[in-house]
């Protein structure tokens, strides 16, 4: 049985405003899948409907990790870290834990996640200590610490440097490969869908639709030189000419 | 981050203490006069009008007794009225909080508070407790309470969008996020509504004071300033208004420094 298996959902905002149509696909577990498309195609929307915290007007979801928050197996990460600012970064990790009933375990667990993020010495500083890429580290972390099922990804690294986000894209999939949970990454960045995802979803606007599906044969660890390959730059080419074909048959451009 | 004390002392306490020295010459020289030898530049004001700063020194002195007491009272009717307003105020802040219809129904009488003029309600409050101690706290309590109401509510139900998806993703219970959530996040919007109702406590104070139309036994600054003013003894009335503005910046300084204390954690709360 798949992970997640999406029939035909739509939605449509209470202002009349069609935000997602007939969009059908499945995801297998322990699959990583990057959803990409431009702004507004409604990828975050998608996400949510996922997370449970949208109901679709129409369709529906079922598989092994469909209602996951229910079961506490549901993580998602932010477009920003989202982390309480009076909290420390220990404190912020253990939340989830909390708000589950934190057992004996949970400081050992928190530590471990604190230390794999790469934060081990920043445990007790404050959020606003924190650069923004360390940040987002914080909120994997927090993200991770209930060993979820199922992550959802709603562009975390889009405010960050290049740079920052290469190294977090690395240490994303070498957390997944650990842990292997299925994960779905919304992003508008070509080369992030494709340095991260086994699939690439593109999806097209107005309204949000699946307009293509792609299997990135790359095999898994995926090295920082991967970026510099030729097949690599073939890959973005293809997903690119995707993303404006989607555009120009809706009409836009 | 931090500066040396020498440092901190010419940069912070130097030039409001110079302008102070300033101010305080030009007041001199305006209330008695400037001449060099013969020549007369300024004649000076009349002693009933613009006492000069010596007279003021010597009236607060000989007066020391009565202005203590006025000061001490108001202060403690001040601070009494904005202790209540914090306590009142968080509590209407978090039921206005937890139901959005008790809220909208009661909003516009919570701007009563802030649209009524207090030396409209004033005499009343008078007529009702009497003056002294009482009066200045309920006035005090009644001008300081609008801020903590309006920054409290914000403050527990402006929150972060992702922070409450968050909330929900994890299945939090409406008790988890209030403890965990709405009210860390209310803090420094509390502090920014005690810094203004603690400003406008002493104002309260006294203008609830000012009203009290018959002299008691003990009286608050108000009722001094009423009274030297009446007697036109202005050198008293002089001590009495500055003891006012000390009081008020004394209150102002001691919130603004617990709330440093109570914000060293939220330092990075403007996200």
């Amino acid at each position: 049985m798949n992970d997640l298996d999406a029939q035909s959902l739509s939605l449509t905002f209470g202002n009349g405003v069609q935000a997602l149509r007939d969009v059908s696909f499945t995801v297998e577990s322990s699959e990583f899948v990057s959803l990409l498309g431009p702004s507004g195609c409604g990828k975050s929307t998608l996400l949510r409907i996922i997370a449970g915290l949208l109901p679709p007007t129409t369709g529906t979801m079922t598989g092994n990790a469909a209602a996951a928050s229910q079961r506490n197996e549901l993580s998602f990460v932010f477009q920003s870290a989202t982390l309480l600012p009076w909290r420390t970064v220990a404190q912020n990790v253990r939340l989830p834990l909390e708000l589950a009933g934190a057992d004996n375990d949970a400081s050992r667990r928190v530590a471990e996640m604190v230390e794999l993020v790469g934060l081990g010495d920043f445990a007790n500083s404050y959020p606003h200590e924190l650069s923004g890429g360390m940040q987002m580290r914080a909120s994997l972390a927090r993200a991770l610490v209930i060993k979820p099922r199922l992550l959802l990804l709603d562009e975390p690294f889009g405010a960050l440097d290049d740079i920052t986000r290469q190294h977090l894209n690395e240490e994303l999939l070498s957390l997944w490969q650990r842990d292997k949970f299925t994960a779905i990454f919304v992003t508008h960045n070509v080369s992030e869908a494709v340095f991260l995802g086994q699939r690439v979803m593109v999806m097209t606007p107005r309204p949000g639709n699946i307009h293509g599906m792609f299997a990135i044969p790359f095999p898994y660890p995926r090295a920082r030189s991967l970026r510099s390959s030729a097949e690599f730059a073939q890959w973005n080419g293809v997903l690119s000419n995707s993303i404006h074909e989607g555009h120009a048959q809706v009409g836009t451009s | 981050m931090k500066k040396s004390s020498a440092r901190h002392v010419l940069e912070y306490v130097l030039p409001p203490l110079a302008l102070f020295v300033v101010v305080l010459l030009a007041w001199y020289f305006y209330a008695s006069g400037i001449s060099i030898g013969d020549l007369v530049i300024w004649k000076g004001m009349p002693k009933y009008l613009v006492p000069t700063p010596s007279a003021v020194w010597t009236a607060a002195v000989e007066q020391r007794g009565k202005l203590a007491m006025a000061t001490g009272l108001t202060a403690l009717g001040a601070l009494s009225g904005f202790v209540a307003s914090l306590v009142a105020g968080a509590l209407i802040a978090f039921i206005f909080s937890q139901s959005p219809m008790i809220q909208r129904a009661a909003w516009p009488y919570a701007i009563f508070l802030q649209t009524v003029p207090i030396v409209a309600i004033a005499p009343l409050i008078i007529i009702w407790f009497g003056s002294g101690f009482t009066a200045i706290a309920i006035t005090a309590f009644i001008i300081s309470l609008f801020p903590i109401i309006t920054n409290g509510t914000q403050g527990l139900t402006a929150l972060n969008p992702q922070a409450v998806e968050l909330f929900a993703i994890h299945r939090a219970t409406r008790l988890q996020k209030l403890m965990k959530l709405r009210i860390p996040n209310s803090i420094p919007h509390f502090v920014t509504g005690a810094k203004t109702a603690g400003g406008l406590s002493v104002i309260g104070g006294i203008v609830g004071e000012f009203f009290a139309g018959f002299p008691g036994e003990k009286f608050g600054l108000g009722y001094l300033i009423y009274q030297s003013s009446g007697q036109q003894k202005i050198d008293l009335l002089f001590a009495a208004i500055i003891c006012s503005t000390l009081l008020g910046l004394g209150i102002f300084t001691a919130v603004g420094f617990a709330s440093r204390f109570v914000l060293r954690r939220w330092v990075g709360n403007e996200e």
